[in-house]
């Protein structure tokens, strides 16, 4: 059996006569990587001695890095592929920092369809953690001007009603501020630690519903992009609800179109382990009071 | 009726996929993602972000579930038995929350194995292929199972 890799994406394992066939069909090229049993390092199959080169190589079928898995990316269609460029996060260093980032917003906020649909389900983690770390350093920017303002309000309520309001105001100020400094240093790393945790949450309700058609990795980057939504808690008073309602929209939109699969069973996967919650607590619920009502009416009965 | 029969080998015949069959040591191919790297460092830089949150007084992770319900959320418990199993009370550790025990013991595995092959240089462990859908699927139900066993373990215990 060999073992080929395009460009850094295992594209499976076949025998021989497969491998044969697919370079005298294009499905396989000369330069892809190669490695069986035995092998110290990876090999291009053009130095493989028991395989035949074609004498002129058909266009690849087969598309470098097109899925997440194996047989996925045997499976997509070089069209498919070729329209997996989004977002423009991806191309930060073509477009530029700020251009990338107002770019990727636009695109997943309020085109979170088609975004999602052409989305690269591979290309590693370190795209969209960046992408990530840049959100929630905006919304720590926004908590610590929201903290700040409140407090500022709380101290001006304070000195106008109290005497040694100054003492107490200026403690708050200091508190918050070492409060707010610890949160963001670890805080942020903490988040970032967290979603990846997140993210095989979800991708294990996706398997339970039987709509994980792709890998972990394409509902990490699902998940970071949605974090664009984070934006929005730059406006004051709402902007947290909103930030919280419109993630969840592009997650659930996003999902489904990454992992073709239906929109409800993205939106069960996002909301499952909180819908199991509830059912359960109520069950019990409803179980404890059968039981005390049982329990009362045998009282009432031996009386 | 073939998944059925591949899920069942692979539920109760574990050992059939060390023979070379199922799983495979490979050297890591250019430009593959380095999984045993990756974990490395998430799970370490994790682990001592919250530790480095506990130790300096913020606040601990509260349970919405349990203040506004008074029930025990599945991951109650968590802070104090990766707190214990720091400490090295396995037992306190364990009946804290039983399923997030064998999580951290798990990711403790994983960095050791990852570790080693990483200062070693060895060969990386890999499935020869993919898993079909239906054994996912079956690992997943089977991991649903023991995360409601605990939840109903931590109902009677917290």
């Amino acid at each position: 059996m060999i073992y080929i890799n395009r460009a850094g994406q295992n594209l499976g394992t076949f025998s021989i006569e497969e491998v044969q066939r697919g370079l005298d069909t294009g499905r396989f090229l000369p330069t892809d990587l190669g490695w069986q049993q035995g092998m110290g390092q990876w090999e291009p199959l053009a130095n493989f001695p028991t395989l035949a080169m074609p004498s002129s190589t058909p266009a690849p079928v087969v598309p470098a890095g097109a899925g997440p898995d194996d047989s996925q990316s045997l499976a997509l269609t070089s069209t498919e592929a070729t329209a997996q460029d989004c977002p423009a996060w991806e191309r930060r260093r073509e477009l530029g920092f700020g251009r990338a980032l107002f770019e990727t917003w636009r695109e997943v906020l309020f085109s979170p369809g088609p975004t999602f649909s052409r989305l690269k389900t591979i290309g590693g983690f370190a795209s969209p953690c960046t992408f990530q770390l840049v959100m929630l350093l905006l919304y720590f920017f926004s908590a610590i001007i929201n903290q700040f303002a409140w407090t500022g309000i709380s101290f001006a309520f304070q000195t106008a009603h109290r005497s040694n309001a100054i003492e107490f105001g200026n403690f708050g100020m200091v508190h918050t501020s070492f409060r707010l400094a610890a949160s963001l240093l670890l805080g942020i790393p903490l988040t970032l630690g967290f979603s990846f945790v997140w993210a095989a949450i979800i991708q294990f309700c996706l398997t339970l519903l039987g709509s994980a058609a792709r890998s972990y990795q394409t509902t990490y980057r699902v998940l970071c992009y949605a974090t664009s939504a984070l934006i929005f808690t730059l406006i004051p008073c709402i902007g947290g609800l909103v930030a919280i309602v419109w993630s969840l929209l592009v997650s659930i939109v996003g999902l489904a179109k990454a992992h073709r699969t239906e929109t409800w069973k993205a939106a069960m996967a996002l909301l499952l382990p909180g819908f199991i919650c509830t059912l359960l607590i109520l069950g019990i619920s409803a179980a404890a009071l059968a039981l005390v009502l049982s329990h009362m009416h045998a009282q009432g009965a031996e009386t | 009726m073939s998944s059925k029969i591949e899920i069942t080998k692979y539920v109760f015949r574990p050992s059939a996929h060390f023979s070379g069959e199922k799983i495979v040591l490979r050297p890591l191919a250019p430009g593959e993602l380095d999984f045993e790297f990756h974990f490395l460092i998430i799970t370490i830089a994790t682990a001592l972000c919250s530790l480095a949150w506990l130790r300096c007084g913020l606040p601990w992770p509260k349970c919405w579930l349990r203040k506004y319900v008074g029930c025990p959320c599945p991951a109650c418990g968590a802070t104090r038995c990766a707190l214990a199993l720091l400490r090295g009370d396995l037992q306190t550790s364990f009946f804290n929350n039983p399923f997030f025990f064998a999580s951290y013991l798990v990711t403790l595995v994983i960095d050791l194995y990852s570790g080693s092959v990483l200062a070693l240089r060895l060969p990386r462990i890999r499935l020869n292929k993919i898993p079909a859908q239906e054994f996912k699927r079956a690992l997943a139900i089977l991991v649903a199972v023991a995360v409601l066993a605990n939840w109903f373990y931590l109902f009677f215990h917290q």
